[in-house]
Protein backbone atom coordinates (compact mmCIF):
# COMPACT_ATOMS: atom_id res chain seq x y z
CA UNK A 1 0.00 0.00 0.00
CA UNK A 2 0.99 3.19 -0.51
CA UNK A 3 -0.76 6.24 0.43
CA UNK A 4 -0.06 9.92 1.20
CA UNK A 5 -3.09 12.62 2.72
CA UNK A 6 -2.23 16.31 2.27
CA UNK A 7 -3.25 18.42 5.52
CA UNK A 8 -6.08 20.16 6.20
CA UNK A 9 -8.16 16.73 3.75
CA UNK A 10 -11.00 14.73 4.80
CA UNK A 11 -10.33 11.68 3.48
CA UNK A 12 -12.55 8.57 3.17
CA UNK A 13 -11.65 5.50 2.82
CA UNK A 14 -13.96 2.95 0.65
CA UNK A 15 -14.01 -0.60 0.48
CA UNK A 16 -16.01 -3.98 1.40
CA UNK A 17 -15.41 -5.80 4.53
CA UNK A 18 -12.22 -7.05 5.04
CA UNK A 19 -10.83 -4.54 2.56
CA UNK A 20 -8.02 -3.90 5.67
CA UNK A 21 -9.56 -0.02 6.11
CA UNK A 22 -9.49 -0.58 10.19
CA UNK A 23 -6.38 -2.59 10.05
CA UNK A 24 -5.05 0.32 8.21
CA UNK A 25 -6.44 2.68 10.63
CA UNK A 26 -5.09 0.90 13.85
CA UNK A 27 -1.92 1.03 11.46
CA UNK A 28 -1.63 4.69 11.38
CA UNK A 29 -3.14 5.50 14.88
CA UNK A 30 0.29 3.60 15.93
CA UNK A 31 -1.88 1.25 17.62
CA UNK A 32 -0.90 -1.75 15.33
CA UNK A 33 2.61 -1.85 14.06
CA UNK A 34 3.08 -3.23 10.92
CA UNK A 35 5.58 -6.04 9.63
CA UNK A 36 6.98 -3.52 6.85
CA UNK A 37 6.85 -0.39 5.35
CA UNK A 38 7.24 3.28 6.20
CA UNK A 39 5.12 5.65 8.34
CA UNK A 40 5.36 9.26 8.42
CA UNK A 41 3.01 11.10 10.17
CA UNK A 42 2.55 14.49 10.73
CA UNK A 43 6.35 14.55 9.38
CA UNK A 44 7.06 12.02 12.19
CA UNK A 45 9.00 8.73 11.78
CA UNK A 46 5.89 7.11 13.25
CA UNK A 47 7.36 3.64 13.54
CA UNK A 48 10.64 4.59 15.15
CA UNK A 49 9.44 7.55 17.20
CA UNK A 50 5.31 6.53 18.01
CA UNK A 51 4.93 8.53 20.99
CA UNK A 52 6.09 11.83 18.90
CA UNK A 53 2.40 11.91 17.17
CA UNK A 54 0.44 9.84 19.18
CA UNK A 55 -1.13 13.14 21.22
CA UNK A 56 -1.47 15.16 18.00
CA UNK A 57 -3.57 12.37 16.72
CA UNK A 58 -7.22 11.45 17.65
CA UNK A 59 -9.14 8.63 16.84
CA UNK A 60 -12.61 6.97 17.22
CA UNK A 61 -11.88 3.36 16.75
CA UNK A 62 -15.05 1.02 15.22
CA UNK A 63 -17.63 -0.45 17.62
CA UNK A 64 -15.88 1.97 20.44
CA UNK A 65 -18.23 2.86 23.47
CA UNK A 66 -18.35 5.05 26.34
CA UNK A 67 -18.44 3.94 29.96
CA UNK A 68 -21.75 3.51 30.60
CA UNK A 69 -21.94 5.04 33.80
CA UNK A 70 -20.63 8.59 33.30
CA UNK A 71 -21.96 10.99 31.51
CA UNK A 72 -21.22 12.95 27.99
CA UNK A 73 -20.09 15.64 29.53
CA UNK A 74 -17.84 13.72 32.48
CA UNK A 75 -16.38 11.57 29.22
CA UNK A 76 -15.72 14.85 27.28
CA UNK A 77 -13.79 16.05 29.96
CA UNK A 78 -11.93 13.62 31.81
CA UNK A 79 -10.51 12.50 27.48
CA UNK A 80 -9.47 16.08 27.54
CA UNK A 81 -7.96 16.32 30.96
CA UNK A 82 -5.80 12.74 29.19
CA UNK A 83 -4.67 14.59 26.28
CA UNK A 84 -2.82 17.33 28.56
CA UNK A 85 -5.90 20.09 28.60
CA UNK A 86 -5.98 22.37 31.97
CA UNK A 87 -9.18 22.07 34.04
CA UNK A 88 -10.53 25.07 32.88
CA UNK A 89 -10.06 24.40 29.18
CA UNK A 90 -10.91 21.06 29.28
CA UNK A 91 -14.80 22.52 30.85
CA UNK A 92 -14.75 24.81 28.19
CA UNK A 93 -13.70 22.68 25.22
CA UNK A 94 -16.07 19.93 26.87
CA UNK A 95 -19.66 22.77 26.71
CA UNK A 96 -18.58 23.51 23.01
CA UNK A 97 -18.27 20.04 21.59
CA UNK A 98 -21.43 18.86 23.30
CA UNK A 99 -23.49 21.77 22.34
CA UNK A 100 -22.16 21.81 18.70
CA UNK A 101 -23.42 18.08 19.04
CA UNK A 102 -26.92 18.85 20.47
CA UNK A 103 -25.65 17.13 23.46
CA UNK A 104 -25.28 19.61 25.97
CA UNK A 105 -29.10 19.24 27.38
CA UNK A 106 -28.41 15.78 28.39
CA UNK A 107 -24.54 16.50 29.65
CA UNK A 108 -25.57 14.97 33.13
CA UNK A 109 -27.32 12.07 32.33
CA UNK A 110 -25.73 8.66 32.48
CA UNK A 111 -24.44 6.70 29.36
CA UNK A 112 -27.17 3.96 30.27
CA UNK A 113 -30.18 5.92 30.04
CA UNK A 114 -28.96 7.60 26.40
CA UNK A 115 -29.50 6.30 22.93
CA UNK A 116 -27.23 4.92 20.84
CA UNK A 117 -26.51 7.91 19.10
CA UNK A 118 -26.17 10.01 22.03
CA UNK A 119 -23.56 7.85 22.63
CA UNK A 120 -21.99 7.91 19.60
CA UNK A 121 -22.21 11.62 19.11
CA UNK A 122 -20.69 11.09 22.87
CA UNK A 123 -17.59 10.20 21.43
CA UNK A 124 -17.67 11.86 18.62
CA UNK A 125 -17.72 14.81 20.84
CA UNK A 126 -14.38 13.70 22.01
CA UNK A 127 -12.32 14.13 19.02
CA UNK A 128 -14.45 17.11 18.30
CA UNK A 129 -13.24 18.96 21.01
CA UNK A 130 -9.67 17.05 21.02
CA UNK A 131 -8.47 19.93 18.31
CA UNK A 132 -5.97 17.30 17.22
CA UNK A 133 -3.88 17.67 13.71
CA UNK A 134 -5.16 14.26 12.45
CA UNK A 135 -8.23 12.61 13.61
CA UNK A 136 -9.23 9.23 12.43
CA UNK A 137 -12.91 8.02 12.39
CA UNK A 138 -13.76 4.17 12.16
CA UNK A 139 -17.34 3.96 11.10
CA UNK A 140 -18.03 7.21 13.46
CA UNK A 141 -22.16 7.36 12.26
CA UNK A 142 -23.05 3.50 12.04
CA UNK A 143 -26.59 3.09 13.93
CA UNK A 144 -27.45 6.57 14.11
CA UNK A 145 -30.73 8.14 13.04
CA UNK A 146 -30.84 10.45 9.94
CA UNK A 147 -30.98 13.18 12.68
CA UNK A 148 -28.24 11.88 14.53
CA UNK A 149 -26.16 11.68 11.14
CA UNK A 150 -26.35 15.14 10.14
CA UNK A 151 -25.29 16.66 13.01
CA UNK A 152 -22.16 14.22 13.35
CA UNK A 153 -21.39 15.20 9.65
CA UNK A 154 -21.92 19.08 10.88
CA UNK A 155 -18.95 18.73 13.25
CA UNK A 156 -17.15 16.76 10.54
CA UNK A 157 -17.32 19.79 8.20
CA UNK A 158 -16.05 22.08 11.11
CA UNK A 159 -13.04 19.19 11.78
CA UNK A 160 -12.18 19.40 8.25
CA UNK A 161 -11.30 23.39 8.68
CA UNK A 162 -8.84 22.80 10.97
CA UNK A 163 -7.74 19.26 11.24
CA UNK A 164 -6.78 16.59 8.90
CA UNK A 165 -9.57 13.95 8.85
CA UNK A 166 -9.42 9.94 7.95
CA UNK A 167 -13.32 8.58 7.80
CA UNK A 168 -14.24 5.00 7.15
CA UNK A 169 -18.20 4.50 6.45
CA UNK A 170 -20.22 2.66 4.81
CA UNK A 171 -22.67 4.93 3.97
CA UNK A 172 -21.94 6.36 0.39
CA UNK A 173 -23.75 9.16 0.83
CA UNK A 174 -21.28 10.79 3.81
CA UNK A 175 -18.38 9.77 1.77
CA UNK A 176 -20.24 11.57 -0.77
CA UNK A 177 -21.03 14.82 1.03
CA UNK A 178 -17.87 15.12 2.90
CA UNK A 179 -14.99 13.68 1.37
CA UNK A 180 -12.28 15.92 -0.44
CA UNK A 181 -10.57 12.42 -1.74
CA UNK A 182 -11.65 8.86 -1.37
CA UNK A 183 -9.85 5.93 -1.41
CA UNK A 184 -10.81 2.96 -2.43
CA UNK A 185 -9.03 -0.65 -1.19
CA UNK A 186 -9.57 -4.02 -0.88
CA UNK A 187 -7.55 -6.81 -0.18
CA UNK A 188 -5.57 -4.39 2.19
CA UNK A 189 -4.54 -2.62 -1.19
CA UNK A 190 -5.61 0.82 -2.75
CA UNK A 191 -7.56 0.12 -5.59
CA UNK A 192 -7.62 3.58 -6.97
CA UNK A 193 -8.01 7.34 -5.39
CA UNK A 194 -9.61 10.55 -6.04
CA UNK A 195 -11.98 12.89 -5.46
CA UNK A 196 -15.89 11.97 -5.75
CA UNK A 197 -16.06 13.06 -9.40
CA UNK A 198 -12.70 11.69 -10.24
CA UNK A 199 -14.13 8.49 -8.88
CA UNK A 200 -17.31 7.93 -10.37
CA UNK A 201 -16.37 8.98 -14.24
CA UNK A 202 -14.40 5.92 -13.97
CA UNK A 203 -18.05 4.25 -14.46
CA UNK A 204 -20.28 4.87 -16.92
CA UNK A 205 -23.40 6.34 -17.50
CA UNK A 206 -24.75 8.72 -15.51
CA UNK A 207 -28.01 6.87 -13.89
CA UNK A 208 -28.36 3.05 -12.93
CA UNK A 209 -30.83 0.44 -13.41
CA UNK A 210 -31.09 -2.26 -10.47
CA UNK A 211 -32.92 -5.19 -12.34
CA UNK A 212 -33.65 -8.66 -10.47
CA UNK A 213 -36.32 -11.33 -10.84
CA UNK A 214 -35.39 -12.57 -13.72
CA UNK A 215 -32.72 -15.30 -14.83
CA UNK A 216 -31.43 -14.47 -18.14
CA UNK A 217 -32.31 -10.75 -18.99
CA UNK A 218 -30.82 -9.09 -22.11
CA UNK A 219 -29.57 -5.86 -21.78
CA UNK A 220 -28.62 -5.56 -25.86
CA UNK A 221 -26.32 -2.03 -26.09
CA UNK A 222 -25.97 -1.49 -22.39
CA UNK A 223 -22.96 -1.73 -19.88
CA UNK A 224 -24.03 -3.60 -16.96
CA UNK A 225 -22.78 -6.09 -14.05
CA UNK A 226 -24.59 -9.01 -12.46
CA UNK A 227 -24.48 -9.00 -8.51
CA UNK A 228 -25.77 -12.09 -6.58
CA UNK A 229 -29.20 -12.03 -8.43
CA UNK A 230 -29.34 -8.73 -9.46
CA UNK A 231 -28.09 -6.53 -12.66
CA UNK A 232 -26.83 -3.32 -12.09
CA UNK A 233 -27.70 -1.54 -15.91
CA UNK A 234 -25.42 1.71 -16.73
CA UNK A 235 -27.14 4.20 -18.73
CA UNK A 236 -26.56 7.57 -19.98
CA UNK A 237 -29.48 9.40 -19.14
CA UNK A 238 -32.97 9.35 -16.83
CA UNK A 239 -35.36 9.02 -20.10
CA UNK A 240 -33.33 5.79 -21.06
CA UNK A 241 -33.17 4.46 -17.40
CA UNK A 242 -36.84 4.50 -17.16
CA UNK A 243 -36.91 3.08 -20.84
CA UNK A 244 -34.89 -0.28 -19.65
CA UNK A 245 -36.87 -0.30 -16.58
CA UNK A 246 -40.30 -0.60 -18.79
CA UNK A 247 -39.11 -3.07 -21.04
CA UNK A 248 -37.80 -5.18 -17.96
CA UNK A 249 -40.86 -5.02 -16.15
CA UNK A 250 -42.44 -6.23 -19.19
CA UNK A 251 -40.69 -9.11 -19.03
CA UNK A 252 -41.65 -10.07 -15.59
CA UNK A 253 -38.74 -8.28 -13.72
CA UNK A 254 -38.73 -5.62 -11.32
CA UNK A 255 -36.68 -2.83 -11.75
CA UNK A 256 -35.60 0.21 -9.88
CA UNK A 257 -33.69 3.01 -11.37
CA UNK A 258 -31.05 5.85 -9.13
CA UNK A 259 -28.27 7.93 -10.01
CA UNK A 260 -25.06 6.67 -10.24
CA UNK A 261 -22.92 7.11 -6.29
CA UNK A 262 -19.52 5.79 -5.16
CA UNK A 263 -21.50 2.81 -4.63
CA UNK A 264 -21.43 1.96 -7.78
CA UNK A 265 -17.37 2.74 -8.24
CA UNK A 266 -16.87 -0.10 -5.57
CA UNK A 267 -19.20 -2.27 -7.10
CA UNK A 268 -17.08 -2.15 -10.36
CA UNK A 269 -13.87 -1.69 -9.46
CA UNK A 270 -14.24 -4.46 -6.20
CA UNK A 271 -16.85 -6.42 -6.67
CA UNK A 272 -19.16 -6.31 -3.99
CA UNK A 273 -19.90 -4.81 -0.64
CA UNK A 274 -19.05 -8.14 0.90
CA UNK A 275 -16.43 -10.57 1.09
CA UNK A 276 -18.92 -13.32 1.23
CA UNK A 277 -18.36 -15.67 -2.15
CA UNK A 278 -21.94 -14.94 -3.18
CA UNK A 279 -20.94 -11.24 -3.68
CA UNK A 280 -18.23 -12.19 -5.66
CA UNK A 281 -20.20 -13.25 -8.59
CA UNK A 282 -19.33 -9.99 -10.73
CA UNK A 283 -19.65 -10.33 -14.47
CA UNK A 284 -20.01 -7.95 -16.78
CA UNK A 285 -20.57 -7.03 -20.62
CA UNK B 1 12.73 19.34 36.39
CA UNK B 2 11.03 18.59 33.05
CA UNK B 3 11.19 14.86 34.20
CA UNK B 4 9.70 15.63 37.70
CA UNK B 5 7.29 17.90 35.80
CA UNK B 6 6.30 14.94 33.50
CA UNK B 7 5.71 12.14 36.38
CA UNK B 8 3.56 14.89 38.38
CA UNK B 9 1.52 14.91 35.55
CA UNK B 10 1.10 11.13 35.00
CA UNK B 11 0.33 10.73 38.26
CA UNK B 12 -2.39 13.21 38.05
CA UNK B 13 -3.75 11.30 35.38
CA UNK B 14 -3.71 8.17 37.16
CA UNK B 15 -5.83 10.26 39.85
CA UNK B 16 -8.33 11.21 37.06
CA UNK B 17 -8.22 7.99 35.78
CA UNK B 18 -9.35 6.80 39.21
CA UNK B 19 -12.12 9.25 39.51
CA UNK B 20 -13.73 8.52 35.80
CA UNK B 21 -13.65 4.58 36.62
CA UNK B 22 -13.35 3.79 40.32
CA UNK B 23 -14.97 7.30 41.94
CA UNK B 24 -18.40 7.54 39.69
CA UNK B 25 -18.23 3.94 39.69
CA UNK B 26 -19.06 3.90 43.53
CA UNK B 27 -21.16 6.88 43.28
CA UNK B 28 -23.56 5.06 40.62
CA UNK B 29 -23.36 1.71 40.52
CA UNK B 30 -23.08 0.52 44.69
CA UNK B 31 -24.86 -2.73 44.12
CA UNK B 32 -21.93 -4.30 42.39
CA UNK B 33 -19.80 -3.25 45.56
CA UNK B 34 -22.73 -5.14 47.26
CA UNK B 35 -22.71 -8.28 45.25
CA UNK B 36 -18.73 -8.41 45.27
CA UNK B 37 -18.45 -8.18 49.04
CA UNK B 38 -21.53 -10.66 49.93
CA UNK B 39 -18.73 -13.19 49.56
CA UNK B 40 -16.35 -12.62 52.37
CA UNK B 41 -19.16 -11.34 54.33
CA UNK B 42 -21.22 -14.35 54.12
CA UNK B 43 -18.10 -16.47 55.04
CA UNK B 44 -17.33 -13.97 58.53
CA UNK B 45 -21.40 -14.84 59.21
CA UNK B 46 -21.23 -18.49 58.94
CA UNK B 47 -18.30 -18.82 60.99
CA UNK B 48 -19.79 -16.30 63.75
CA UNK B 49 -22.74 -18.74 63.33
CA UNK B 50 -20.57 -22.12 63.68
CA UNK B 51 -17.43 -20.48 65.61
CA UNK B 52 -18.79 -17.89 67.98
CA UNK B 53 -17.02 -14.38 67.93
CA UNK B 54 -13.47 -16.19 68.23
CA UNK B 55 -13.66 -16.92 64.79
CA UNK B 56 -15.54 -13.78 64.12
CA UNK B 57 -12.08 -12.43 64.54
CA UNK B 58 -10.13 -14.89 62.25
CA UNK B 59 -13.04 -14.03 60.06
CA UNK B 60 -13.54 -10.35 59.81
CA UNK B 61 -9.47 -10.48 59.22
CA UNK B 62 -9.95 -13.05 56.37
CA UNK B 63 -12.74 -10.94 54.86
CA UNK B 64 -10.66 -7.78 54.53
CA UNK B 65 -7.51 -9.85 53.12
CA UNK B 66 -9.98 -11.45 50.47
CA UNK B 67 -11.96 -8.04 49.75
CA UNK B 68 -8.84 -6.36 48.94
CA UNK B 69 -7.55 -8.91 46.65
CA UNK B 70 -11.15 -9.99 44.91
CA UNK B 71 -13.02 -6.46 44.80
CA UNK B 72 -9.71 -4.02 44.81
CA UNK B 73 -7.54 -6.42 43.33
CA UNK B 74 -8.24 -9.09 40.72
CA UNK B 75 -11.58 -7.55 39.31
CA UNK B 76 -8.79 -5.30 36.92
CA UNK B 77 -8.79 -8.60 35.24
CA UNK B 78 -12.54 -8.73 34.41
CA UNK B 79 -12.08 -4.83 33.42
CA UNK B 80 -9.14 -4.33 31.98
CA UNK B 81 -10.37 -7.16 29.21
CA UNK B 82 -13.62 -5.26 29.27
CA UNK B 83 -12.44 -1.66 28.48
CA UNK B 84 -9.96 -2.87 25.70
CA UNK B 85 -12.02 -5.89 23.67
CA UNK B 86 -15.60 -3.97 24.16
CA UNK B 87 -15.50 -0.50 24.78
CA UNK B 88 -12.10 -0.08 23.01
CA UNK B 89 -11.83 2.76 25.63
CA UNK B 90 -8.01 1.57 25.43
CA UNK B 91 -6.92 2.49 21.50
CA UNK B 92 -8.68 6.01 22.57
CA UNK B 93 -6.52 6.49 25.40
CA UNK B 94 -3.60 5.48 22.97
CA UNK B 95 -3.49 9.14 21.72
CA UNK B 96 -3.47 11.26 24.91
CA UNK B 97 -0.98 12.15 27.19
CA UNK B 98 -1.43 8.99 29.28
CA UNK B 99 1.51 6.09 29.02
CA UNK B 100 0.92 2.43 29.44
CA UNK B 101 1.97 2.46 32.85
CA UNK B 102 -0.39 5.39 34.13
CA UNK B 103 -2.68 3.76 32.28
CA UNK B 104 -2.25 0.42 34.60
CA UNK B 105 -2.05 2.04 37.56
CA UNK B 106 -5.13 4.28 36.82
CA UNK B 107 -7.05 0.79 36.56
CA UNK B 108 -5.67 -0.33 39.56
CA UNK B 109 -5.79 2.58 41.57
CA UNK B 110 -9.71 2.95 40.40
CA UNK B 111 -10.40 -0.98 41.12
CA UNK B 112 -9.01 -0.04 44.93
CA UNK B 113 -11.32 3.26 44.95
CA UNK B 114 -14.50 0.72 44.13
CA UNK B 115 -13.37 -0.98 47.00
CA UNK B 116 -13.01 0.94 49.64
CA UNK B 117 -16.30 1.29 51.11
CA UNK B 118 -16.22 -2.43 51.44
CA UNK B 119 -12.86 -2.04 53.09
CA UNK B 120 -14.25 0.96 55.66
CA UNK B 121 -16.79 -1.40 56.70
CA UNK B 122 -14.77 -4.52 57.61
CA UNK B 123 -11.84 -2.26 59.09
CA UNK B 124 -14.83 -0.04 61.05
CA UNK B 125 -15.95 -3.82 62.49
CA UNK B 126 -12.48 -4.94 63.15
CA UNK B 127 -12.05 -1.53 65.15
CA UNK B 128 -14.90 -1.76 66.93
CA UNK B 129 -14.38 -5.67 68.08
CA UNK B 130 -10.40 -5.18 68.54
CA UNK B 131 -9.72 -1.75 69.45
CA UNK B 132 -6.03 -1.88 67.61
CA UNK B 133 -3.64 1.16 68.30
CA UNK B 134 -2.94 3.44 64.99
CA UNK B 135 0.57 2.02 65.06
CA UNK B 136 -1.02 -1.60 64.35
CA UNK B 137 -3.13 -0.50 61.19
CA UNK B 138 -0.41 1.49 60.13
CA UNK B 139 1.22 -1.87 59.96
CA UNK B 140 -1.61 -3.58 58.73
CA UNK B 141 -2.26 -1.28 55.84
CA UNK B 142 1.16 -1.75 54.41
CA UNK B 143 0.88 -5.11 54.08
CA UNK B 144 -2.72 -5.03 52.67
CA UNK B 145 -0.74 -2.70 50.04
CA UNK B 146 1.38 -4.77 49.13
CA UNK B 147 -1.46 -7.56 48.76
CA UNK B 148 -3.42 -5.23 46.51
CA UNK B 149 -0.48 -4.28 44.32
CA UNK B 150 0.37 -8.31 43.66
CA UNK B 151 -2.98 -9.09 43.08
CA UNK B 152 -3.52 -5.87 40.80
CA UNK B 153 -0.44 -6.55 38.98
CA UNK B 154 -1.12 -10.02 38.40
CA UNK B 155 -4.54 -9.66 37.47
CA UNK B 156 -3.67 -6.75 34.68
CA UNK B 157 -0.91 -9.21 33.24
CA UNK B 158 -3.63 -12.19 33.15
CA UNK B 159 -6.00 -9.56 31.20
CA UNK B 160 -2.87 -8.74 28.34
CA UNK B 161 -3.50 -13.03 27.44
CA UNK B 162 -7.09 -12.88 27.46
CA UNK B 163 -9.31 -12.16 24.25
CA UNK B 164 -12.66 -12.60 25.40
CA UNK B 165 -14.84 -10.21 27.75
CA UNK B 166 -16.46 -13.32 29.36
CA UNK B 167 -13.45 -14.53 30.19
CA UNK B 168 -11.89 -12.12 31.95
CA UNK B 169 -14.83 -11.44 34.46
CA UNK B 170 -15.04 -15.47 35.11
CA UNK B 171 -11.33 -15.67 35.60
CA UNK B 172 -11.14 -12.39 38.59
CA UNK B 173 -14.12 -13.84 40.10
CA UNK B 174 -12.83 -17.83 40.02
CA UNK B 175 -9.03 -16.25 41.39
CA UNK B 176 -10.81 -14.04 44.05
CA UNK B 177 -12.44 -17.20 45.14
CA UNK B 178 -9.97 -19.53 45.18
CA UNK B 179 -7.08 -17.72 46.85
CA UNK B 180 -9.61 -15.96 49.03
CA UNK B 181 -10.67 -19.03 50.48
CA UNK B 182 -8.53 -22.08 49.62
CA UNK B 183 -5.03 -21.65 51.47
CA UNK B 184 -5.58 -20.31 55.07
CA UNK B 185 -7.12 -16.82 54.69
CA UNK B 186 -10.08 -17.24 56.90
CA UNK B 187 -8.80 -19.55 59.60
CA UNK B 188 -5.39 -19.82 61.20
CA UNK B 189 -2.69 -21.37 59.49
CA UNK B 190 -1.41 -23.28 62.52
CA UNK B 191 -4.89 -25.71 61.90
CA UNK B 192 -2.45 -26.92 58.90
CA UNK B 193 0.27 -29.59 59.35
CA UNK B 194 2.86 -26.76 58.21
CA UNK B 195 1.65 -23.13 58.66
CA UNK B 196 4.44 -22.44 55.62
CA UNK B 197 1.44 -23.16 53.71
CA UNK B 198 -0.04 -19.42 53.69
CA UNK B 199 2.82 -18.04 52.14
CA UNK B 200 1.42 -20.41 48.63
CA UNK B 201 -0.64 -16.90 48.17
CA UNK B 202 -0.14 -12.95 48.47
CA UNK B 203 -3.61 -13.11 49.93
CA UNK B 204 -2.98 -15.58 52.92
CA UNK B 205 0.27 -14.03 53.24
CA UNK B 206 -1.34 -10.77 54.50
CA UNK B 207 -4.18 -12.26 56.46
CA UNK B 208 -1.71 -14.47 58.36
CA UNK B 209 0.21 -11.36 59.06
CA UNK B 210 -3.11 -9.51 60.07
CA UNK B 211 -3.98 -12.31 62.19
CA UNK B 212 -0.78 -12.20 64.02
CA UNK B 213 -0.82 -8.25 64.47
CA UNK B 214 -4.41 -8.02 65.87
CA UNK B 215 -5.57 -11.05 67.00
CA UNK B 216 -1.82 -11.89 68.64
CA UNK B 217 -1.65 -15.63 66.99
CA UNK B 218 1.49 -16.86 68.06
CA UNK B 219 2.99 -17.92 64.48
CA UNK B 220 6.75 -18.68 64.37
CA UNK B 221 8.32 -15.41 63.41
CA UNK B 222 9.90 -16.73 60.50
CA UNK B 223 6.49 -17.22 58.83
CA UNK B 224 5.78 -13.87 59.40
CA UNK B 225 9.11 -12.50 58.21
CA UNK B 226 9.43 -14.46 55.30
CA UNK B 227 5.79 -13.77 54.68
CA UNK B 228 6.17 -10.28 54.51
CA UNK B 229 9.54 -10.90 52.16
CA UNK B 230 7.68 -13.14 49.66
CA UNK B 231 4.72 -10.65 50.11
CA UNK B 232 7.23 -7.85 48.83
CA UNK B 233 8.88 -9.67 46.36
CA UNK B 234 5.59 -10.42 44.33
CA UNK B 235 4.21 -7.21 44.25
CA UNK B 236 7.63 -6.27 42.71
CA UNK B 237 7.67 -8.93 40.04
CA UNK B 238 4.28 -8.77 39.76
CA UNK B 239 4.54 -5.35 39.02
CA UNK B 240 7.88 -5.75 36.71
CA UNK B 241 5.46 -7.97 34.51
CA UNK B 242 2.64 -6.10 34.70
CA UNK B 243 4.64 -2.59 33.20
CA UNK B 244 6.27 -4.54 30.68
CA UNK B 245 3.08 -5.92 29.60
CA UNK B 246 1.64 -2.66 29.71
CA UNK B 247 2.00 -1.10 25.97
CA UNK B 248 0.10 0.48 23.42
CA UNK B 249 0.91 -0.57 20.67
CA UNK B 250 0.20 -4.38 19.55
CA UNK B 251 1.99 -6.43 16.70
CA UNK B 252 -0.23 -8.54 14.44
Amino acid sequence: MDLDVDRGRLVTLLGPNGAGKTTLVRILTTELKPSRGRLTILGEDALRNPERVRHRIASIPQEAKPIYFVTPYELVFSYLVFRGFSIGDARFEARRALEELGLWEVRNRVMNNLSGGYKRRALVAMVLASGAELIFLDEPTTGLDVFSRRSVWDALARLKSESTVVLTTHYIEEAEFLSDEVVVMDNGSVVTRGTVDELLSKVEGEYVVEAYGLDKPVFEGYSYVKLNNRYLVYVNSSEESSLVAREYAKMGGKALVRRKTLEDVVIRLVGGWSNDEASGDLDSD
Amino acid sequence: MMRLQAIWTQIKLVVVFAWLYGWLAVVREPFWLVSSLLTPISIVVIMTVFGGLHYMYFGLLGGLAMAVSSSGGFTIIGDATYLRLELKFQSMLLNTRLNPVSYTLGLALSELTYALPGLAVFILLIQAMLREPASIYLLAISVLALEWIAASMLGFTLSTLLNDVRYGWSLSGILGFLLGTLPPVFYPAYLLPTPYIALVSPVSIASTVLQYLMLKVNYPSTLIRLGVLILLAEALVFTMIAFRKSRWRSVK
